[in-house]
């Protein structure tokens, strides 16, 4: 194997600085079909202050991803290898208690559907105070007033009054920028996003994505923004994160990323995005075949069954990380500087 | 005598008459008894879903409503094929009023099918593949054809193997679920198929696969579809013809290029802008559209859209615009149109 | 071409194909329902086999064995006449069985013809059948059962019938809740826009999907079937003497409490079981059958 594996992020801004800081992770589910690999050491870096588009199409395990970071994933999901740090946090085998301190107020997370996030039975005004549960030297007023300065400041006219209303007296749009309140109540260091304008007409998606970057402005955080529409990554995120069949296939600067993308799977992908396509045309580029059964993932390089530019040593030996450019990765053969054989 | 099910469908010899033809189409719905309204003083009991709608669609072509949730396109989708009653107008298919009676005429649905939004709902959960895509041959009475035969054809024709036959919808993906939609609707090789939002759901990377599908069958069996969708991307590629639905109304209706080059209608406009780039130095520094669509229960006075037009007017406030034509059959509901 | 679905949780729902196997595998992982399988079988086998297998003739009379307290030439003791309670208790399961599993399937029948109907026809009708569920469910159980059994006369017969009356409105009510939720779902309106009629809509498309629950539920009720005999006979309006149903043998167990206290203790037994039987296999079904818990990775 020429070259040794690199790093995809070098410590440039100091990689002590990284919200998120994952490393070689990988999360098994064990089913009664055995072990599925739903992720394979999969690197990813949020730097403080930035925002992480997190790319990925079904059985990429972009969610899957996302509910690690928060402690939330299902019973039979299992980290097997690998390290989650937040802040310099270890979230491996964090205890119930140390993970209530940090969800909700250092990490919080936006879901795709506001309509099931939100508890139907209790005020939104009762849901945000419950979040500050945790400050116990402030008074209910204080909560409360806290919670419609947020309110107000995502958009919601009258905030006040609208504190004693049901999630369900909102619009879907309205929902959602109640979740993302709710999100950023405690100002928290990282806000991870889980397709949270999916759901969503285009033109609020387009407030939506707006509103996010204005409020990262102002609060500082860090966001990791998960989504399968290239649009809205590119919109909003600074680094990209492509993610295929549960690994990391590429990642880098926003810029690099959708101009001099070097993953065979990132350059079909945005071939096949018809906001790309200029010329008007009825056959549509696609990518033929279907992401592998992660049940018995295949040896080799896990896009090769579906490269269009694929060769002998693809199927047989796995790719390493790549660098290509200041910050950016990619993980294929062809960046390997020897690489038809 | 009818030709056989699987030629491709013969050119009608009338073929300078759009093959549908909808004028004034109005859709209405009761939220409520006329008793309880009255009690609880409601001012207006009905929603109108689709309100004086009319185009045509020549065969062979694709026609795309265009709308955001609470447009009334799915709506419209429906009555077409009369699963919702109408109000109001008339819908005139080959010249004919298949729906004049309330319960749309059976030999209608003969030509008209419908591919639904979600891919595996949309299919009898107990049922094989082969014999939901063999149901209409039943409804139709033509049940005693070699089904299984019918079967393989279908299934050979949207490019899915044999033995999917015998599969169940939920052994199936997203993109094999469509095909089977695909093959439903083709079965009895129909005139016109209306598909609600076709690629909803699929990856990015698979929705070509169906679209081409469903343009290769365009050309083989000389299919008209009706693609109802808020995905403007694809209808940029995928439509003739475009109309773009605000609150039940057509507020633009045109050639699918014209209105991407010369949008006349500032919905349109700000439709076409919302849509993300997926390019990092096309970034918009401000939204195009701010606000919601108004509740269908309290429809704004004049223009329904000035709650939220960039460059709402006085006049706009007070005054409905009706239809304006454009020339090249490109119309338009707007007091102070982009262009012309 | 490996055709995966995606890790979107496609719904499964039941095997369809109805794999007895598969099913029978995975139940072999939950120990309650293999437990409430185990019961319910051991009383089949009782009531299908059951005259080969008694060790005594149930209906013998032997009055000098009289108040025999449990051995092993009597199980569970004799009776007040000297029969075998053991045999008689054996015997009994094929009367609550027969009873309890015809009388349930005739008001499934029946409540799956009227919910439907109420579920997918107009709003009058399902309105009236509404308010005639309503009235006949409304009804104390043993109550409505006594005064049939009085005016009709105490029978098999007549209890079927109290059964049926009583079990059918609430199956109706529950076929016809899945009725109206599936007469908005997506798939009946796809199958709607083909024209296909209203009664092949229900029969060929609804009724295989809202079925299951409905066998799952109609079989916890057995035991409750059985037990109003038993608490119908208790009360002497139930199966007339001599034959051994379980409820005449705990009414005759009362009786002679003082005398021969294991004959009810032997009534009672059977009843617990096969309660329990039936429940925890129920319920085990309705877990393994529930599409939301299962979720293909």
């Amino acid at each position: 194997m020429t070259g040794a594996k690199v790093q995809a992020f070098p410590a440039a801004a100091g990689a002590a600085d990284d919200v998120l800081d994952i490393r070689d992770l990988s999360i098994d589910f064990r089913t009664p079909k055995g072990p599925v690999h739903a992720l394979r050491h999969v690197s990813l870096a949020v730097p403080r202050g930035s925002i992480v588009g997190l790319v990925g199409e079904s059985g990429s395990g972009k969610s899957t991803l996302a509910l690690a970071a928060m402690g939330l994933m299902q019973g039979n999901a299992e980290i097997i290898d690998g390290s989650l740090q937040f802040s310099g946090i270890d979230l491996r085998g964090l205890s119930p208690e140390a993970w209530r301190a940090i969800r909700g107020k250092r990490i919080s997370m936006v879901f795709q559907d506001p309509m099931t996030s939100l508890n139907p039975v209790r005020s939104i005004g009762q849901q945000m105070m419950d979040i500050q549960y945790r400050d116990r030297s402030a008074w209910p007023a204080q909560r409360r007033r806290k919670a419609a300065e947020i309110l107000k400041r995502v958009g919601i006219p009258d905030p006040e009054r609208q504190l004693n209303r049901h999630p369900h007296e909102f619009s879907g749009g309205m929902r959602q920028r109640i979740a993302i309140a709710m999100g950023l109540l405690e100002k928290p260091e990282l806000l991870i996003a889980d397709e949270p304008t999916t759901a969503l007409d285009v033109t609020l998606e387009a407030q939506i994505i707006h509103l996010l970057r204005e409020l990262r402005q102002e609060f500082g955080g860090s966001i990791l923004f998960i989504s399968h529409n290239l649009g809205v990554i590119a919109e909003l995120c600074d680094i990209v994160v492509v993610l295929y069949a549960g690994e990391v296939v590429e990642q880098g600067p926003v810029r690099e990323i959708f101009h001099r993308p070097k993953h065979p799977y990132t350059q079909a992908l945005l071939e096949c995005d018809p906001a790309r396509i200029d010329l008007i045309s009825r056959d549509l580029p696609t990518i033929p075949g279907d992401v592998p059964n992660l049940l018995q993932v295949p040896p080799g390089c896990v896009f090769a069954p579906r490269c269009p530019k694929l060769f002998d040593r693809c199927r047989v030996e796995a790719p390493t990380d790549r660098a290509v450019g200041p910050g950016h990765a990619a993980r294929c053969h062809l960046l390997d500087g020897a690489g038809r054989e | 005598m009818e030709p056989a099910v699987n030629e491709p469908a013969r050119r009608s010899p009338q073929a300078s008459l759009p093959l549908l033809e909808v004028e004034r189409l109005h859709v209405r719905f009761p939220m409520m008894g006329p008793i309880k309204a009255s009690l609880f003083q409601v001012p207006n009991r009905f929603l109108d879903a689709v309100l004086d709608v009319s185009f045509q669609v020549r065969s062979g072509t694709t026609l795309a409503l265009v709308g955001e949730s609470g447009s009334g396109k799915s709506t419209l989708g429906r009555a077409i094929l009369g699963l919702v009653p109408i109000t109001g107008g008339i819908v005139r298919f080959e010249g004919e009023e298949p729906l004049k009676q309330g319960k749309p005429a059976p030999a209608y649905l003969r030509h008209v099918a419908m591919m639904f939004q979600d891919p595996i709902s949309s299919l009898s959960p107990r049922r094989t593949v082969k014999s939901l895509i063999t149901e209409p041959f039943i409804v139709h009475g033509l049940g005693t054809r070699d089904l299984d035969a019918e079967a393989r054809r279908l299934l050979a024709l949207v490019g899915l193997p044999k033995d999917f036959a015998d599969r169940y919808p939920h052994q199936l993906s997203g993109g094999q679920a469509r095909r089977v939609g695909v093959a439903r609707a083709v079965a009895l090789s129909p005139k016109l198929i209306v598909a609600d939002e076709p690629t909803a759901g699929l990856d990015v990377s698979v929705q070509g696969e169906i679209l081409n599908l469903m343009t290769r069958l365009q050309r083989e069996l000389g299919l008209t579809y009706l693609v109802i969708t808020h995905n403007l991307a694809v209808v940029r590629h995928v439509s003739d013809e475009m109309a773009i639905m605000y609150m039940g109304r057509f507020v633009e209706y045109g050639p699918t290029r014209e209105i991407f080059a010369h949008a006349a209608h500032p919905y349109s406009d700000g439709l076409i802008a919302a849509q993300p780039q997926p390019d990092p130095d096309k970034r918009r520094a401000e939204v195009a559209l701010k606000g919601e669509v108004p509740s269908l229960a309290r429809r704004p006075v004049g223009c329904e859209f000035h709650t939220r037009c960039p460059q709402a007017q006085e006049f706009c406030r007070r005054e409905r615009p009706s239809v304006r034509e454009l020339g090249h059959q490109h119309s338009h509901r707007c007091h102070f149109p982009l262009t012309g | 071409m490996s055709a995966q679905p995606s890790d979107i949780p496609v719904p499964v729902g039941l095997a369809a194909a109805g794999s007895l196997l598969r099913l029978l595998r995975r139940l072999s992982h939950d120990p309650l329902g293999l437990l409430g399988l185990f019961l319910v079988l051991v009383m089949v086998f009782c009531a299908l086999f059951g005259p080969w297998i008694v060790p005594d003739d149930p209906f013998k009379i032997h009055v000098a064995e009289r108040f025999n307290a449990p051995s092993l030439a009597h199980l569970f003791g004799t009776d007040s006449l000297g029969r075998d309670v053991f045999s008689r208790v054996i015997a009994g399961s094929r009367i609550a069985l027969s009873v309890g599993a015809s009388s349930i399937l005739i008001a499934m029948v029946l409540g799956l013809i009227l919910g439907l109907t109420a579920g997918y026809g107009p709003r009058w009708l399902d309105n009236a059948f509404l308010l005639l569920f309503d009235s006949v469910y409304s009804f104390p159980t043993v109550i409505l059962g006594l005064t049939v059994m009085t005016l009709l006369g105490a029978s098999i017969a007549t209890l079927m019938f109290v059964v049926v009356v009583i079990q059918t409105p609430a199956y109706a009510r529950l076929i016809r809740t899945a009725t109206l939720a599936a007469k908005n779902a997506e798939y009946v309106l796809a199958i709607r826009s083909l024209g296909t009629s209203p009664l092949r809509i229900l029969v060929v498309h609804i009724l295989p999907n809202i079925i299951g629950p409905l066998f799952i539920i109609a079989s916890m009720d057995i035991p409750s079937v059985i037990a109003l005999e038993a608490g119908l006979t208790y009360l002497g309006m139930g199966i007339p003497p001599p034959a051994p149903s379980w409820g005449r043998i705990l009414q005759e167990g009362f009786t002679a409490i003082r005398d021969a206290p294991w004959i009810v203790l032997a009534g009672g037994f059977p009843l617990i079981l096969t309660t329990l039987g039936f429940t925890f296999l129920g319920e085990s079904l309705r877990d393994l059958l529930d599409p939301r818990l299962r979720r293909i990775v």
